[in-house]
C-alpha cells in the first residue's frame, strides 16, 4: 500500500533561506492578528486601569505616611524633651482623608478600613474588607438577600441601607430624562437621571433599581468605567414624597453613596477577554457577506459595511426572553443609497451567523 | 530627551508594542489565556518599572526581556500543577494558512529555552546580545541555542 502524497508538501529540509522566510512570514501573520485582536481585548486597558490605581495608591499611601511620620517626629520630640505627657490625640486614620461626608451615617458593626477617597469624597474600601453589617443600628442589606423584602416591608421613609454592584457595562446612567417636577409613568416625580440598577452580584444576577427622585441630592453615584465592576453601600428610603402613585411606595429611592468599594474588574470582561479558537474580524465580515449575499432582500449585493464589532456579552434571543448566547462579531452595513441599515452577528468562536435583524439582539 | 526619568516612556509608546508581546507569547506559551495573561502580566510590570528604562530606544528589548522572565515563572508555576510539555493543546491559529499553522507546531515542539532564543531572534528580531540578555544567559549559549533550534526546526518542517 502506498500513502498518498500531500501536494505541496516535501521531504526535503527547507534551506537556511527558506526557513527564514516561512519564520518572518509567520511573523508578521501573527503581528497583524494580535494587533486585530487587541483591539477588541480588554488586554491593554485593564493593564493600564491596574497602572492607574497603583498610582493613586502609591499618592494616597504617601500622603498617609507623611502624616504618621509627623506624628512620630511629634511624638518623639515630646518624649525626648522629657516633657510631660499631654493625652495624645490618635493620629488621624487612613480614613479621615476621605470620611463619609457630613449628614451621613456613620457606620458601625465590623469597621471597615478606608483606603482612599474617591473623587467626591466618599471611601473606597479594599475588595477584601467586608462591608460593614450595620450602620446606625440598621442592617445593611444586600439586593437579592434582603433588601427587596425591607423595602417592601417599609411603611415610611426611614433610611435603609442597601447594597450591590454597579457594573460599568449596564446603562445605569442618565438614559431618560425627565423635567423636574413632571411625575415619570411609574408616578415618582424625577430628577434628570432616571434609574441606577443595583446588581446582586459582581457578574450580574438580580437588578434593583434605585430611583433618583426630585428629593435626591445633586451628588448622585458615581459608576465604574466600562470594564470595571464595583460594590457600593446606598442609602435609600421608600414611600417617597415625589411618589404620586401607589405603585411606587415601596421603590428605594436614593439618599446617598455611604461607602464605595475599590472597583474591580467585571468578571464579564475577565471571562471574555481571551475565547479559544475565535475567528478573526475579517473571518466575520467574510461570514457576514456571503450570509446577506445569500439573503433574499432587494440590497442583497448592494451593501457597503460600516463596521465591525466585538459586542461584550451579547445575549442572543427574541427580544425580550434573553436566551443565553455567545461572543459575536456584529457587523454593520448601510444601503449604498444609505437608507436602510443592517446589522449580522456572526459568532465568535465558530463563525455562526445569526439573524440579522436588530430586534433578536440586546445588550443585557 | 532626558532618559530615566518617570513617564519617559509613555503609555502611548508602550501600548503600542502590545501586538508583539501578543504575537511573541503566542509562541513563547501554550494557550490563548496564558498569552494574554502573559501580555497583560508584562504591561503591568513595565508600566510599574518604566522609569528603570534608561534607553527609550531599546524599549522593544526591554518589554521583550520582561515578558521572557514572566513565561518562564508562568511556565514554572505550571508545572508545579501539571506538566504540560509535550502536550499540543490550543494553538493559536494565526489564519487560514496551513503553513503558518505548521510553522507555529514546529516552534511548539522546541524545548523551552530553545524555542524562547528562537522567538526573541528569528521571529521578534532581537540581535542576540539582547536575546542573551532577555534570557538571562551568555551570547554563546544564546547561538548554540539558536543552531539547535533552527536544525531542529529544519527537520521538523522537512
Amino acid at each position: 500500500m502506498t500513502t498518498p502524497t500531500t501536494p505541496g508538501t516535501s521531504t526535503t529540509p527547507p534551506t537556511d533561506d527558506e526557513l527564514e522566510a516561512r519564520l518572518a512570514a509567520s511573523w508578521e501573520r501573527s503581528l497583524a492578528k494580535a494587533q486585530d485582536d487587541l483591539a477588541h481585548t480588554h488586554v491593554v486597558s485593564v493593564a493600564l486601569a491596574a497602572d492607574r490605581r497603583r498610582r493613586v495608591w502609591r499618592a494616597t499611601g504617601g500622603a498617609l505616611l507623611g502624616v504618621a511620620a509627623v506624628v512620630l517626629v511629634g511624638f518623639a520630640i515630646i518624649v525626648g524633651a522629657g516633657g510631660r505627657r499631654d493625652p495624645v490625640e490618635p493620629p488621624a486614620s487612613p480614613g479621615a482623608l476621605g470620611s463619609p461626608a457630613a449628614g451621613l451615617p456613620t457606620s458601625s458593626g465590623s469597621p471597615a478600613p478606608e483606603l482612599s477617597p474617591s473623587a467626591d469624597g466618599i471611601p473606597y474600601i479594599d475588595p477584601l474588607v467586608p462591608f460593614p453589617t450595620t450602620v446606625d443600628g440598621r442592617p445593611v442589606l444586600p439586593v437579592g438577600r434582603g433588601a427587596e423584602a425591607a423595602l417592601a416591608a417599609a411603611t415610611d421613609d426611614s433610611p435603609v441601607y442597601i447594597s450591590g454592584w454597579l457594573i460599568g457595562t449596564d446603562d445605569w446612567g442618565c438614559a431618560n430624562d425627565f423635567d423636574l417636577g413632571s411625575p415619570a409613568p411609574n408616578g415618582i416625580r424625577w430628577k434628570a437621571c432616571s434609574a441606577a440598577g443595583l446588581r446582586a452580584t459582581a457578574d450580574g444576577g438580580a437588578t434593583l433599581p434605585v430611583y433618583m427622585s426630585y428629593s435626591s441630592p445633586d451628588r448622585l453615584i458615581r459608576g465604574p468605567v466600562v470594564t470595571m465592576a464595583m460594590e457600593v453601600l446606598l442609602r435609600v428610603h421608600a414611600h417617597d414624597e415625589g411618589c404620586l402613585a401607589d405603585d411606587c411606595a415601596h421603590k428605594p429611592v436614593y439618599d446617598a453613596v455611604v461607602q464605595y468599594r475599590t472597583p474591580r474588574i467585571a468578571p464579564t470582561v475577565l471571562a471574555a477577554t481571551m475565547p479559544p479558537g475565535a475567528i478573526t474580524s475579517v473571518e466575520a465580515i467574510a461570514a457576514a457577506d456571503a450570509y446577506l449575499a445569500a439573503s433574499p432582500s432587494p440590497y442583497g449585493d448592494s451593501w457597503v459595511l460600516l463596521r465591525t464589532e466585538l459586542g461584550s456579552r451579547l445575549v442572543v434571543g427574541n427580544a425580550g426572553t434573553g436566551s443565553d448566547g455567545d461572543w459575536v462579531w456584529v457587523v454593520w452595513y448601510v444601503s449604498k443609497d444609505g437608507y436602510y441599515e443592517t446589522t449580522v452577528y456572526v459568532e465568535y468562536r465558530g463563525g455562526a451567523v445569526h439573524e440579522s435583524s436588530s430586534g433578536n439582539l440586546r445588550f443585557p | 530627551m532626558e532618559t530615566g526619568e518617570v513617564g519617559a516612556v509613555g503609555d502611548r509608546e508602550l501600548v503600542a508594542l502590545a501586538p508583539v508581546l501578543l504575537a511573541a507569547a503566542r509562541y513563547l506559551v501554550r494557550s490563548e489565556t496564558d498569552a494574554a495573561d502573559l501580555v497583560q502580566a508584562t504591561l503591568e510590570i513595565a508600566l510599574r518599572r518604566r522609569s528603570q528604562l534608561r534607553d527609550p530606544g531599546s524599549l522593544r528589548a526591554w518589554l521583550l526581556a520582561i515578558e521572557t522572565r514572566e513565561a518562564f515563572r508562568l511556565r514554572r508555576r505550571l508545572r508545579s500543577l501539571v506538566s504540560l510539555d509535550g502536550r499540543v493543546t490550543e494553538v493559536a491559529v494565526a489564519g487560514p494558512s496551513a503553513d503558518d499553522l505548521a510553522v507555529r507546531l514546529a516552534v511548539g515542539t522546541l524545548p523551552p529555552r530553545m524555542r524562547t532564543a528562537v522567538v526573541l531572534h528569528h521571529l521578534a528580531g532581537l540581535p542576540v546580545a539582547q536575546t542573551a540578555e532577555a534570557m538571562g544567559v551568555s551570547e554563546n549559549t544564546t547561538k548554540t541555542l539558536l543552531r539547535l533550534g533552527l536544525a531542529r526546526l529544519r527537520e521538523v518542517l522537512a
